[in-house]
């Protein structure tokens, strides 16, 4: 494989495994910042209707002691004109508290406390039209009249009261067991999120030291040495220093340093064999006594002929 | 290999080249010695200790060559 090749592999490897956990991560946090927004806006809500249905209570309660400021108090006509204005208004209110409250249900499908608001509206529509009908038969000139009235109506607006108290509770409960439910979802998914990032990082680890593994094993074994190791040899040896020595791996038949030294001591042998042959001929050239045309001045040319042939075919082996 | 006569430092040359072959880098002593011999009959010598010393293979491959050269070298 080429250097160029296994180096864009292992990019591209790297790209998909870190593409791919990053979609899973970001589809996980987008899911859990949806259900944080989730129980924020539930945890707003539920505060929102325990606040008013406690803020009914109060009104409910204050609407009781306006009715028996008017009892107690109504003898006096423009006292009693002024209660009987705090009991109406009081009602009103009480009214227009729980019928948000069921607004609010009914948007939020909470489907538990829906029935309960409606009977509870319904009661207290209804124990107001109680006071009112009981409220005819007082007179304001006779004390007595009040007494009697508030015998008739004792205790009726303690189903109310507590029906109250027990939606406030229903409220809470819901609130508690919906946020709870939320918040376990939210811890599952943020584990989830949390084992899914060990999982990427010890993979993309493992991946990424595999693969440095491999590239090293890789480019050291087409190497066999240190590149500037390499370079300096490859240096001498364009220098023409021919006894510089290069310590290879025991088994390195295949890798760059190993040709390089094989190419090494081939040069070697050919430069030492044309300096032996230009040794030889400058030997043989002083022997030869150019005045004498004797049998050994003739084998002498000869044997120069020979070594200059010779030296001719040995440097005929470089191809330039 | 041509008929064609060849100087000793020719024979000296393909020799050596045949011991890198075969030895690899551990040819050197052995390319020393083929350098050392002065005369044919000093090469012929050491050629012959070599195959002595050398496995089936390698002896195989000395001689081999050894017999192309050894009758083209000016004696």
């Amino acid at each position: 494989m080429k250097v160029r090749d296994l180096l864009l592999s292992i990019f591209g490897i790297n790209i998909v495994i870190i593409a791919i956990f990053s979609i899973f991560l970001s589809y996980n946090l987008m899911d859990n910042r949806d259900y944080m927004t989730k129980a924020t806006s539930a945890g707003i809500m539920y505060e929102q209707l325990n606040n008013d249905t406690r803020q009914a209570q109060v009104n409910f309660q204050r609407q009781v002691q306006e009715w028996k400021n008017i009892l107690i108090r109504g003898n006096d006509k423009e006292l009693y004109e002024k209660y009987l204005k705090g009991f109406n208004e009081r009602e009103v209110m009480v009214q227009e508290e729980l019928k948000s409250v069921l607004a609010v249900a009914e948007k939020n499908k909470l489907a538990k406390i829906t029935p309960k608001i409606e009977n509870l509206i319904e009661e207290h529509n209804k124990l107001g039209k109680k006071y009112r009908e009981a409220l005819v038969s007082f007179n304001s000139e006779d004390p007595e009249t009040g007494k009697q009235v508030d015998l008739k109506l004792r205790g009726i607006d303690r189903p109310a009261s507590k029906a109250m108290d027990e939606l406030s509770d229903d409220i809470s409960k819901i609130s508690a067991s919906e946020l709870n439910s939320i918040s376990t979802t939210v811890k599952d998914k943020n584990d989830e999120s949390l084992t899914i990032l060990y999982i990427a990082t010890a993979i993309l680890l493992l991946a990424s030291s595999s693969l440095l593994l491999y590239i090293r094993k890789f480019i050291w074994k087409n190497l066999g040495i240190e590149p500037n190791t390499l370079n300096e040899y490859f240096n001498a040896l364009a220098q023409g220093h021919f006894d510089k020595t290069l310590d290879l791996e025991k088994d390195d038949k295949t890798s760059v340093a190993y040709h390089a030294k094989l190419m090494h001591f081939k040069l070697k042998n050919l430069v030492g064999s044309i300096i032996r042959m230009t040794e030889d001929i400058e030997k043989k050239a002083l022997k030869i006594n150019i005045a004498s045309r004797t049998e050994s001045f003739m084998d002498n040319v000869k044997e120069v002929r020979a070594e200059i042939k010779g030296m001719a075919e040995t440097v005929k082996k470089f191809k330039i | 290999m041509s008929k064609e006569s060849i100087t000793i430092n020719q024979a000296k040359l393909s020799l050596n080249n045949l011991m890198i072959d075969i030895f690899g880098f551990d040819s050197e002593p052995i390319m020393n010695s083929i350098n050392n011999c002065q005369t044919y009959d000093d090469l012929k010598n050491y050629i012959q200790e070599l195959i002595k010393k050398s496995n089936k293979d390698e002896s195989y491959q000395i001689i081999s060559l050894w017999s192309d050269l050894s009758y083209k070298i000016i004696k």
